[in-house]
C-alpha cells in the first residue's frame, strides 16, 4: 500500500513538471469539440510513435479535430479518418 | 508473375485477395486482422488465358517506416522479396492520408497499380475523385474497385499485366541523395505530404468535409457510452446466444440429429447379432455416438457463427474495444490487446498469434497469456451442451460467459501487473475507427460455411480418434481383458482419470467419468462433448422431441448425476482451465519464454479451479443451505494458489522499492 | 466371423482416414487441423513468419 502512494507521488511530480510547461500550450483534451485545430506539436520522447502518427497525417501545422469524447478516448479527425486514441496520447497532441 | 498487394490497414486488401483469389481468408471489418502474409492464384474467371499469376496480400502499412510488426512484414516483403508487380489498394474514400504510402512505393522501382477501392462508397459520401488526374499525376494506372461487389477486378488484373516488366518512375522527386541525417529526414517526410496534399487538392472533391458531425458520430457516442456501452455489449450477445440456442439452432438441430440417430440405427441392423460387442460398440458407441454428439451441435454453432460474422462485418467490434480499452489500461494492458480477444472469440490460435502486433513485451505476454480465456469457438458447443441440458437453454448462461471471461481478464492482467510490474509508465493507444456498415449476408454465410467445414472437419479427425481412444480405454483394463459389467471401474480410463476425480470433489464433479472429459478437453474443447457421450453412452444431448417431454432433458442431467450448481462449476472449469495443446503452443511460439508460459498455463489452472470451486460452494449453500463435500481441502489448495500470487506480487513491490530508494 | 473381421476393417479404415488426415494438415503447417484461423501465415516456410517476432524480443533485451 504505502509502495503505491510513494509511486503514485513520485509519479505525480514528474507529470506536475510536465503539466507546466504544457499549459502554455494546449492540448487535445482541452479543445472545443468539432473546431478544427492546427496541431503545433507532438510532445513525446517516444520517436516510432511520433513517427505513426506522421504517417497518419498527424504532424505540426495539419488540422485534427476532436469529434467526442467517449468514457476516457477521444474519437478525433485526421486527413479523412476517424481514429479512436487514448487520454495519454491526447495530451501529447498540443495544439 | 507475382503481384503483392499493399495499403493501408482497413482499405480492404484482404476481401479483395479473396475475391482475386477466390479463397476464404478472415476478413474483419476493423484494422489488423492480416498480420503475416497470404498467398494464393488469381482465379481462372480473372486471368484469362494467362500463365500462373501469384498474389501476396500483406498486412496493411500506413508507411514504408515500419512502426508495428505487422508493417515490419510488408515493407520488408516489398524492399527484398521483389514482387514483379504491386497492387496499391487506396481506401479511396481517404485519399489524403493513403498516398503518402504510395509515393514511398512509388520509389521502389516495381511497376505499380493503384486500386482505388471502396468506390462504391464515393456518391454515398459525397466525394468525386477525378482518377485521370491521379493517373497522369502519379505516372502510374490508376482502376477504380469495389472489392465487395467485385467490380473492376478484371480490369484490375489486367493492367498488372500490362505494367508487368516495366520500370516505375517515381513523381515525387524531392528526394536528394545527397543529404543524410534526422533533419534531412524530418524535410523529406514533410515535403512528402506536401506534395501529397497538393495532388488531393487537385484530384478530389469533398461536398462535405470528413471533420463534419455524421449520424456515426452520433452512434458511436451511444454505442461506446461510458455507461451505456457494456449493457449494450450484453444486449448484443444475449440476443446472439438466444437466436441460435433457443430459437433458430434447435429448429435445424432436430433434423441433424434424426439423421444421426438413423445413421446409428442402420449401421447396427447392418452389423447384427454375430459382430462381437467390443466391436460393435466401438463403432456404434465411440465413433459413430461420440462424433455424433458434437456433429449434433453443428447447427446451433452455425447460426451463431453466421451472427458473429454479421457483427463482425458491421464495424462494431472496434467499438467493443474502445469500450473496453478503458478497463483494460487500468490494469497495464494496451487497448491493442482487444484485438486478439476479439480474434481469440473464433479461436484461441490466431487470437494468441495476433498479439504480436502488441510492441511492449509485458503486454504481449500478458495478453497471450489471457486471450485464450475468451470462449472460442470449440467452446461454445460445449456451453451449448450445458446451457442446453440443464438449465433448459437459457440464453444467459452463453451471454455470462463471455461476461465471467472478461472479468478474468481484467482480473488477472491486475494480478500479472501487480507480479511483473516495472514502474510507472506511459501507453499510447490509437486505433482507427471503421465506418459502421450493412454487413453483407453473403460474406456472413461464406464465413459461416468455411468455419462449420472446419468444424466437422475437426469431428471427424480429432475428435473421432479421441473418442474412439477414450472408447477403447473404456473398455479394456490394464491386462487387456474386457471390463467386466458392473466393474467399470477397473477400466484404464477410470484408473487413469481417478486421481484427477479426487481433486475434483471440492469443486462439485469429483467422479472419473467427467475427470476424463475433462482432460479430453485439453486436446480439443469439443472433445468434452464427444467423451461426455462415449463414457454415459449417451448419443444426443439435444433432445428432439423434448419441447413437450421436459423430463427427456433431465434425463441426460440425471444420468450425469449432476446438480445444475455442480454442472455450472463443471463448464466454468471446462472453459477457464488451459486451452487446447495448440493453443498452448501458440502461447509459447508468442511468449518466447519457458517461465512465462508456465506461468501462464499455472494460472490459468488456478483461475479454472478457484472459479468451479466458488461457484459450486456458494451455489450449493445458497440452493441447499449447506456446503458441498470437500470444502477444507478445496480451500487449502486455493490458499495455495493465493499465496504463491501473494508471494510473487510482494517481491515485486520489494523490488519496486529497492529501485527506489535507489533512483532516490 | 466375417462381421467381425468386416467391422474391424471399417473401424481401422476410419481411424486411419482421420490420422492421416490429421498428419498431412500438419505437414502443410496448420496448428490445428480443419480451422479456418490456423492458416495465418506459415504458407511457405513458418520460420519467415517468425523472424520479425525474434528481432522484437531481441530489441527488447
Amino acid at each position: 500500500m504505502e509502495l503505491t502512494v510513494a509511486h503514485n507521488i513520485c509519479k505525480n511530480n514528474l507529470s506536475g513538471t510536465r503539466e507546466e510547461s504544457v499549459k502554455q500550450n494546449l492540448n487535445l483534451t482541452g479543445v472545443e469539440i468539432n473546431y478544427p485545430y492546427k496541431i503545433k506539436e507532438i510532445d513525446t520522447e517516444d520517436d516510432n510513435m511520433k513517427e505513426f502518427l506522421f504517417a497518419l497525417g498527424c504532424y505540426e501545422g495539419e488540422k485534427a479535430t476532436v469529434i467526442s469524447i467517449l468514457a476516457e478516448n477521444y474519437v478525433i479527425n485526421v486527413k479523412d479518418a476517424r481514429y479512436s486514441i487514448n487520454e495519454e496520447l491526447a495530451k501529447a497532441i498540443l495544439v | 508473375m507475382r503481384i503483392a498487394l499493399a495499403g493501408n490497414p482497413n482499405s480492404g486488401k484482404t476481401t479483395l485477395f479473396n475475391a482475386i483469389t477466390g479463397k476464404i481468408e478472415y476478413v474483419g471489418n476493423w484494422p489488423g486482422v492480416t498480420i503475416a502474409r497470404k498467398e494464393g492464384d488469381v482465379k481462372k474467371a480473372l486471368n484469362k488465358g494467362g500463365s500462373k499469376i501469384r498474389v501476396i496480400d500483406l498486412p496493411g502499412a500506413y508507411s514504408l517506416s515500419p512502426f508495428t510488426t505487422e508493417e515490419n512484414i510488408t515493407s520488408e516483403f516489398v524492399k527484398n522479396e521483389n514482387p514483379d508487380v504491386i497492387i496499391n489498394i487506396i481506401d479511396v474514400t481517404n485519399l489524403s492520408r493513403s498516398l503518402f504510402f504510395t509515393t514511398q512505393l512509388l520509389e521502389l522501382g516495381i511497376p505499380l497499380v493503384i486500386a482505388l477501392n471502396k468506390s462504391d462508397l464515393l456518391k454515398k459520401k459525397g466525394i468525386v475523385v477525378n482518377s485521370l488526374v491521379l493517373e497522369k499525376q502519379l505516372g502510374c494506372p490508376v482502376m477504380e474497385t469495389a472489392s465487395t461487389t467485385g467490380s473492376g477486378l478484371l480490369e484490375l488484373i489486367e493492367q498488372a499485366k500490362i505494367v508487368y516488366g516495366k520500370t516505375q518512375s517515381a513523381p515525387f522527386t524531392g528526394y536528394s541523395k545527397s543529404a543524410s541525417g534526422q533533419a534531412a529526414d524530418d524535410k523529406l517526410k514533410h515535403e512528402r505530404f506536401a506534395f501529397v496534399n497538393q495532388l488531393v487538392k487537385e484530384v478530389e472533391m469533398r461536398k462535405v468535409a470528413s471533420s463534419k458531425q455524421t449520424i456515426q458520430d452520433t452512434a458511436d457516442r451511444i454505442i461506446a457510452n461510458k455507461i451505456l456501452g457494456i449493457p449494450i455489449f450484453g444486449a448484443i450477445i444475449y440476443l446472439v446466444f438466444s437466436l441460435s440456442q433457443t430459437y433458430l439452432g434447435p429448429l435445424f438441430a432436430d433434423y441433424l440429429v434424426g439423421w444421426i440417430d438413423t445413421l446409428y440405427d442402420y449401421t447396427e441392423g447392418l452389423m447384427g447379432a454375430e459382430v462381437s460387442p467390443v466391436l460393435s460398440s466401438l463403432l456404434l458407441d465411440g465413433i459413430i455416438g461420440g462424433v455424433g454428439a458434437v456433429m449434433g451441435f453443428l447447427p446451433l454453432i452455425m447460426v451463431l457463427f453466421f451472427l458473429l460474422a454479421l457483427l463482425e462485418d458491421s464495424g462494431y467490434m472496434a467499438r467493443v474495444a474502445v469500450v473496453m480499452d478503458r478497463y483494460l489500461k487500468k490494469v497495464g494492458l494496451s487497448g491493442k490487446s482487444i484485438i486478439p480477444m476479439v480474434i481469440g472469440t473464433g479461436c484461441a490460435i490466431p487470437g494468441v498469434m495476433a498479439t504480436r502486433t502488441i510492441r511492449d513485451e509485458r503486454q504481449r505476454r500478458t495478453t497471450a497469456m489471457l486471450t485464450p480465456f475468451m470462449p472460442c469457438g470449440a467452446k461454445l458447443p460445449v456451453i451449448a451442451l450445458f446451457a442446453g441440458v440443464f438449465f433448459s437453454d437459457a440464453a444467459w448462461v452463453g451471454t455470462s460467459m463471455y461476461f465471467v471471461a472478461i472479468l478474468v481478464i481484467v482480473v488477472g492482467a491486475l494480478i500479472v501487473q501487480r507480479i511483473t510490474n516495472e514502474g510507472p509508465s506511459k501507453s499510447y493507444f490509437i486505433m482507427e475507427l471503421p465506418d459502421y456498415r450493412l454487413p453483407s449476408l453473403k460474406r456472413a454465410l461464406i464465413s459461416m460455411m468455411s468455419r462449420a467445414q472446419a468444424f466437422i472437419i475437426r469431428a471427424a479427425t480429432i475428435i473421432l480418434v479421441c473418442n474412439a481412444a477414450v472408447h477403447i480405454m473404456q473398455t479394456f483394463t490394464w491386462s487387456f481383458q474386457v471390463v467386466e459389467p458392473g466393474m467399470e471401474n477397473s477400466s484404464i480410463l477410470a484408473s487413469i482419470s481417478s486421481p484427477f476425480a479426487l481433486l475434483f470433489i471440492p469443486l462439485g464433479f469429483g467422479v472419473w467419468q467427467l475427470a476424463a472429459a475433462a482432460i479430453a478437453g485439453f486436446i480439443a474443447k469439443e472433445n468434452v462433448i464427444g467423451a461426455l457421450a462415449v463414457v454415459y453412452g449417451l448419443t444426443n444431448f439435444i433432445d428432439t422431441e423434448e419441447f413437450e417431454l421436459v423430463a427427456g432433458a433431465g434425463d441426460v442431467a440425471s444420468v450425469m448425476g449432476l446438480t445444475s450448481v455442480a454442472a455450472l462449476a463443471y463448464l466454468m472449469f471446462n472453459l477457464f482451465t488451459p486451452p487446447c495443446f495448440a493453443a498452448i503452443g501458440a502461447m509459447n511460439a508468442e511468449m518466447d519464454s519457458k517461465r512465462w508460459l508456465w506461468a501462464g498455463i499455472g494460472f490459468q489452472l488456478g483461475v479454472g479451479y478457484t472459479l468451479a470451486y466458488f461457484v459450486y460452494q456458494f451455489g450449493t449453500l445458497i440452493t441447499t443451505g449447506s456446503l458441498g463435500a470437500g470444502v477444507i481441502p478445496g480451500l487449502a489448495g486455493i490458499a495455495a494458489f493465493f499465496s504463491i500470487i501473494a508471494y510473487l506480487i510482494r517481491r515485486n513491490d520489494q523490488k519496486l522499492r529497492h529501485d527506489l530508494k535507489e533512483a532516490v | 466371423m466375417l462381421g467381425n473381421i468386416s467391422t474391424l476393417f471399417i473401424i481401422s479404415i476410419i481411424i486411419a482416414g482421420a490420422c492421416i488426415k490429421l498428419f498431412t494438415d500438419k505437414k502443410k503447417g496448420d496448428h490445428c487441423s480443419g480451422c479456418p484461423y490456423s492458416k495465418i501465415g506459415n504458407q511457405d516456410c513458418s520460420c519467415s513468419d517468425y523472424l520479425p517476432l525474434g528481432k522484437i524480443s531481441k530489441l527488447n533485451k
